[in-house]
């Protein structure tokens, strides 16, 4: 690692490495509560659907609400950040949204519990970004820093960690995504 | 470019460096709307005086500001005569710049100094191309005519005594100021935008203050200041960061009470031309501003790339940390 004199020439400093991650504005799109299945009706028999109404953005956490009544499972089938499968199952309730735990860069396949009643289903996106670092206790971590259309967020952002799953490494920023730039600052 | 590993072997981070920018004590003191120049009296409108038969006294004062554009002296000129019938004309003839100002023959309320102002305000000189309110590619849009003596009840034809054939106009083409040669006026301390106030509530024109200099990159650039708003005091700041200024053009007033003194900003000049705004952080005193600077940036005039810290400049060193992609 590269080092850098200081006036005590026995205590020289590590160089610190800054790195970027860009999301575009497309990518930084707004969350979507209906943008890969919109007001689609629970099946009489567990189902799987895979043709959707959007892609993903970019590695975006999942949302999921009901019309009405239901307790069932939800199975989320993808890929994260670094395309690799993964699959995420997520308990429903009823029209409270629930939301994933893992950031999906692609979803290929939802597969949705039996209907309840006659209830339908919104699937989508939200603010959760994935990044591509498996981050451990906080103390270890790169410096993580975002600017939202080129100005640093006064409030910094909300880090979800996982030191085993890549997937559960999310950034939530103090602005919702609004389809402006985005970039995330790792200084290391 | 460089790149970082992540744990994602498919998702590489582009690798950014961070460069400083330093402004010295000296050059970080505080904005000042006069820092340049000390509050000047600016030149009056342009005018003209006719005078009526009735009496010398009676007179019609017709004033225009004159802008930077305007080359209203020996350009524009007025004559005053009687009309065979009652009624007032008002004619002008584009090429030579001269109006004629013909006043209704018997009914001096035909010919009060606000219907000689509106005629000439709406008059559209002969010849081809002609556009109303415009005279030898001078706006007389916004003249304003004003009645000395008993104009208004009194003026049914031009002085027997004071040739009317040709009345040119005089004053108000502004004035160049050069810093060399004029006391109070100072360098900004560094690559700044440029204020202009105005002083003199009744007599501020809708004018601009024309800067020339050089940027931060010593290239040659001018800047026309946003219009003063009319008979309003108020500071107008430009967009562009002057590092010097070689000269700079007042304008005339609606009169010869307002004046007008330069200064400099908050907002430094930075040495980029920037698509979009870069991660920037600043230092003021060595404390770290817990609100970002306001940035402007501009891809291709390097004199709009410009930073705001949230504090206000005091004096002490300021630096700038930018983290941008490797060249």
């Amino acid at each position: 690692m590269e080092l850098y004199n200081t006036n005590a020439v026995n205590k020289p400093l590590y160089c610190g490495r800054i790195g970027r991650q860009t999301l575009t504005s497309a990518q930084a799109a707004t969350l979507d509560a209906d943008g890969l299945l919109a007001a689609v009706a629970l099946p009489a028999a567990a189902a799987d659907y895979t043709t959707f109404a959007h892609a993903m953005p970019y590695a975006r956490n999942i949302t999921a609400v009901c019309s009405a009544a239901q307790a069932g499972n939800m199975v989320v089938t993808g890929t994260n950040i670094n395309d690799v499968s993964i699959t995420e199952t997520i308990t429903l309730n009823g029209n409270t949204p629930v939301t994933s735990v893992k950031a999906f860069k692609t979803v290929t396949n939802i597969n949705l519990p039996i209907k309840a009643g006659s209830e339908t289903i919104n699937v989508g996106w939200g603010d959760k970004i994935g990044i591509p670092f498996m981050l451990g206790a906080a103390a270890t971590r790169p410096i993580i820093e975002v600017t939202f259309l080129g100005v640093i967020e006064a409030n910094a952002p909300t880090i979800t960690a996982d030191a085993d799953e890549l997937e559960k490494n999310l950034i939530d920023l103090d602005s919702a995504l609004d389809g402006s730039e985005v970039c995330i600052y790792y200084t290391f | 470019m460089g790149l970082i590993q992540t744990d994602a072997v498919r998702f590489p981070l582009e690798e950014v460096s961070v460069a400083r920018m330093v402004f010295t004590e000296a050059e970080a003191v505080v904005g000042s709307t006069t820092g340049l120049m000390a509050a000047r009296a600016t030149t009056g409108p342009c005018h003209a005086t006719l005078v009526a038969a009735s009496a010398e006294t009676d007179t019609l004062t017709i004033n225009f500001v004159a802008t930077q554009t305007d080359t209203p002296v020996g350009k524009i000129s007025f004559v005053l005569d009687a009309n065979t019938s009652n009624e007032l004309a008002v004619s002008a003839v584009d090429a030579t710049g001269v109006i004629t100002i013909k006043l209704a023959s018997s009914t001096a309320a035909s010919n009060t100094a606000a219907l000689i102002q509106a005629a000439i305000r709406a008059v559209t000189p002969s010849g081809e191309g002609g556009v109303e309110g415009i005279v030898n590619g001078i706006s007389v849009a916004a003249v304003v005519c004003v009645a000395g003596g008993d104009w208004d009840s009194a003026a049914v034809a031009e002085s027997t005594t004071t040739d009317m054939t040709d009345v040119q106009c005089v004053g108000g083409g502004g004035e160049t100021i050069i810093p060399d040669e004029t006391v109070l006026f100072n360098q900004p301390p560094c690559a700044r935008t440029i204020t202009a106030t105005a002083v003199g509530t009744d007599d501020i024109g809708a004018v601009s203050v024309i800067v020339y200099g050089t940027n931060i990159n010593d290239e040659v650039i001018s800047e026309t200041l946003p219009v003063f708003v009319v008979n309003t005091a108020g500071t107008k700041t430009g967009t562009k960061a002057f590092k010097t200024i070689t000269s700079v053009f007042l304008p005339s007033h609606d009169g010869t009470d307002a004046t007008v003194s330069l200064g400099y900003s908050e907002a430094l000049g930075v040495p980029f031309m920037f698509s979009k705004k870069p991660y920037l952080r600043a230092t003021l005193d060595g404390v770290i501003e817990a609100n970002a600077p306001t940035q402007v940036t501009d891809s291709d005039e390097i004199e709009k790339n410009t930073v705001d810290i949230n504090s206000t400049l005091n004096g002490k060193e300021v630096c700038l940390y930018y983290y941008l992609p490797e060249a």
